[in-house]
């Protein structure tokens, strides 16, 4: 089953209450701010940012963790690798076979971990910026924000259908169960599970056509409207200037030569 | 025709007119052949038939979103041809409720399904709102605007459904199953809802498989088997039970119980339909024999319930029957 | 979906990524007919569900990538599938990245697009359960090249960003092999079903 990041979307904090548009927007300029920087003081500044945004949030910090895990696999071999090398120059520590393994020095042990820091620091930010507000009104948001109406549809009734089609193939999957079937990494498999997502899809189309008439017989053509209003408080553009400030702030930091930008070994 | 309807039929314009219509699915099988009926305002139809009838193409063709070369003009909608190049200005006119609630149901959240249609229609905002909740409301779902479609029950996600079109006050509603899939209290509420609208005097036509519940609900029944076999009352379609059961379906169960009962010695002219119909039919059958019931078992009793039940099994009648 | 997380590529890499895909997006979104939307989002649903489906396999558990089937169903609309698709998936999980989902659509959506071309010339569009065994042949292959494809621009990525990613790339890449195997085969066999019972899904573009 699909969890979903907005399970403490309910909550109130001042994140919450943050007009969604302002919210999406100035943690997204944070993120790529974030992302442009290369010195690992400045990035762990913009770590401990993101860390204070996730506390004034309220969202547990237990969940923001759990779902980190993931991310944390994915960017631990760079810890891992980057400071070692089979083809360049460094330090040899070890040889097996015609292969030498070697060290490069703490340069790079530096910027292994400034990749991490960064990888680490955008998924927590989207807890702050999405995960505060339900996803209908996230999408809402991207509406307010002038998204084009076509990709807005395609957002609303994806994040719709995925729920329905979840449990469908939940479904379809007990049923293979209780006949005996157990995945394995085997050809078998394999092919049983494509036919039952081909299945799926043959299914889905079908859906996709009843969901069309649906429409159609609601006065459907072609751009879809909500009721759903935002207003705009003087608090959002105080909370907008704080955060896009310091994004900025983090920008015109790196340019300075206290912070030095650290990219020129590579 | 029915005796109300052909009485209101002389001037006003029917509610839906479809006039030889026929519909062949891209792959050649035909769905519908044929077909032709008439309902007026205010009546109430119950559509039946087996699976794979055209029931729901006939549905589909009702507001123009099924159409073909052979179906032009062949359905009216208040006394105008359908044109398919206007379908969405037909929601107006008739709201159709699908079978599935979860094809109707495509937005993140309740209250934007149900003001969905009135924005389409181009009404305006706060009208939209009253509607909105209004909607919910008759359907028992007040209260619902924030509640997001997937974690509703089926019950709810059906009565949702209805409140969809509902909110664009269509003078005909079409709707597909709308009792299948419920457990017992939520398929008393959804009949419920049907009888108010009903009585409200809008327009039905129920696609339906739940024959005990027909009674309450429709004046009229039309049979379908991609063409129409049978239109008549109610009662006067079940009293062709076996036109019924040739076609794969049945009647109420009270009215079979109670031509069993026949076969007991019950004196019975006309056979009740439902519960209600039962209770006062035993009443007067009690009041006439002085506050007694007398049955009794005679040589043929036996043989004659044993006809009855084996005229509403269908796997003999469908399968086995030799004739 | 092979995704590259935030802060590792260099930035103009993934400044170059949200170009694109803004230019691409743009085209294919005045492109697609209003009436294609909802049938294009369960179709995207559908491919977000599947690609969340895990399969044991060895020690390592791998999940369906997709691209290939997407760019073989969708032909150019890919595009905005796969892109809704990654935005979805950042949302509602905080996986793949968020400044990479430009550059992210980009390495799925090329490879998508050439599988889908691969695809038209091998079955010229003649799809009926006559054709199955051509259309399993060739949505296998569609499937293979999407993966193949999308590993070579990540990897190309990863290169030109520092030599010090040369050895993550070798063990990103490595690590993807049996997934071209099992893409290919489950493209097939998806293409090939698809063929014998609802041939016309092909039909729309």
């Amino acid at each position: 089953m699909i969890s979903e990041i907005d399970r403490y979307a309910g909550i109130s904090s001042p994140i919450h209450r943050w007009d969604p548009r302002f919210r999406l927007i100035s943690i997204f300029a944070l993120i790529f701010s974030v992302m442009l920087l290369y010195n690992l003081q400045l990035v762990m500044i913009g770590m401990i940012f993101a860390i204070i945004l996730t506390c004034i949030s309220k969202i547990p910090l237990s969940f923001v963790l759990s779902r980190m895990k993931l991310v944390f696999i994915f960017v631990i071999p760079f810890f891992i690798i980057i400071p070692f090398t089979v083809i360049g120059d460094g330090v040899e520590i070890a040889s097996f076979g015609g292969i030498t393994l070697s060290y490069r020095g703490i340069e790079y042990v530096k910027f292994a971990a400034m990749i991490v820091l960064k990888a680490l620091t955008a998924v927590m930010l989207i807890f702050p910026m999405v995960g505060t507000s339900r996803m209908d009104i996230t999408i809402k948001a991207l509406e307010g924000l002038h998204m084009p109406n076509k990709l807005v549809q395609m957002f609303a009734f994806t994040y719709r259908y995925i729920f329905v089609l979840d449990d469908e193939f939940t479904r379809m999957d007990r049923s293979l169960t209780s006949r005996g079937f157990k995945r394995q990494g085997n050809l078998y498999t394999l092919t049983t599970i494509s036919k039952a997502i081909a299945m799926l899809f043959v299914n889905s189309y079908e859906r996709a056509d009843r969901v069309f008439y649906a429409m159609r017989s609601k006065g459907y053509s072609g751009t879809v409207a909500t009721l759903h209003e935002f207003h705009t408080r003087w608090q959002d553009w105080v909370n907008t200037a704080v955060v896009v400030g310091f994004a900025v702030l983090l920008q015109v930091a790196a340019t300075s030569d206290t912070f030095s930008a650290a990219r020129g070994f590579l | 025709m029915t005796a109300k309807a052909a009485a209101m039929g002389a001037g006003a314009a029917a509610a839906i007119r479809v006039h030889d219509l026929n519909y062949t699915y891209p792959d050649g099988t035909a769905a519908l052949e044929h077909v032709s009926f008439e309902i007026e305002k205010g009546e109430s139809v119950a559509l039946v038939g087996p699976n794979g009838a055209g029931k729901s193409t006939l549905l589909l063709h009702l507001n123009g979103i099924l159409h073909s070369k052979t179906s032009r003009g062949a359905v009216e909608i208040l006394g105008e041809p359908i044109n398919p190049k206007k379908v969405h200005k037909m929601p107006k006119k008739i709201g159709i409720v699908f079978q599935d609630p979860d094809d109707m149901l495509f937005m993140p959240l309740l209250a934007d399904d149900v003001a969905f249609g009135p924005i389409n229609l181009g009404i305006e905002k706060d009208e939209v709102k009253r509607q909105v909740k209004d909607s919910l409301l008759r359907v028992g779902l007040a209260g619902y605007e924030t509640r997001v479609s997937h974690h509703l029950s089926g019950g709810e996600k059906k009565r949702a459904a209805i409140a969809t079109v509902l909110s664009m006050d269509p003078e005909i509603i079409a709707m597909d199953e709308p009792t299948a899939n419920l457990d017992p209290k939520s398929r008393e509420e959804l009949i419920e809802i049907l009888r108010t609208l009903k009585d409200e005097g809008k327009t039905l036509i129920i696609i339906t498989h739940d024959v005990n519940a027909i009674p309450e609900l429709a004046d009229r029944v039309i049979v379908l088997e991609k063409t129409v076999i049978a239109d008549g009352t109610t009662r006067e379609v079940f009293a062709d039970s076996d036109m019924l059961v040739a076609a794969g379906l049945d009647v109420p169960t009270i009215m079979q119980f109670f031509e069993v009962l026949q076969a007991f010695g019950y004196p019975c002219d006309v056979l009740p339909l439902s519960i209600d119909g039962a209770v006062k039919n035993l009443t007067e059958t009690i009041e006439n024999g002085s506050g007694h019931l007398h049955l009794h078992i005679h040589k043929h009793t036996h043989t004659e319930v044993g006809a009855v039940r084996g005229k509403y099994q269908h796997h003999r009648t469908a399968a086995n029957c030799p004739k | 979906m092979v995704h590259i997380s935030d802060g590792v590529l260099d930035p103009w890499l993934w400044e170059s990524g949200w170009v694109i895909i803004a230019v691409i997006l743009a085209y294919t979104l005045s492109k697609m007919k209003t009436d294609d939307v909802p049938k294009l989002s369960v179709i995207t649903a559908a491919v977000f569900v599947a690609s969340l489906i895990h399969m044991q396999v060895g020690p390592t558990s791998v999940h369906f990538i997709l691209n290939g089937f997407a760019g073989v169903m969708l032909g150019i609309l890919a595009f905005p599938c796969i892109f809704v698709a990654l935005v979805l998936q950042c949302f509602l999980f905080g996986h793949g990245g968020v400044t990479t989902i430009g550059i992210n659509t980009v390495n799925m959506g090329v490879p998508a697009l050439i599988a889908y071309l691969i695809f038209k010339t091998g079955t010229k569009l003649d799809i009926r359960p006559e054709t199955k065994s051509k259309v399993t042949l060739f949505g296998a292959i569609a499937g293979g090249v999407g993966v193949v494809l999308a590993l070579l621009l990540l990897a190309t990525e990863l290169i030109t960003t520092g030599e010090a990613f040369y050895e993550t790339t070798v063990l990103v890449v490595t690590a993807h092999l049996p997934i071209i195997a099992i893409e290919a085969i489950f493209t097939g066999v998806l293409a090939g079903f698809i063929a014998t019972v609802k041939p016309e899904m092909f039909g729309e573009k």
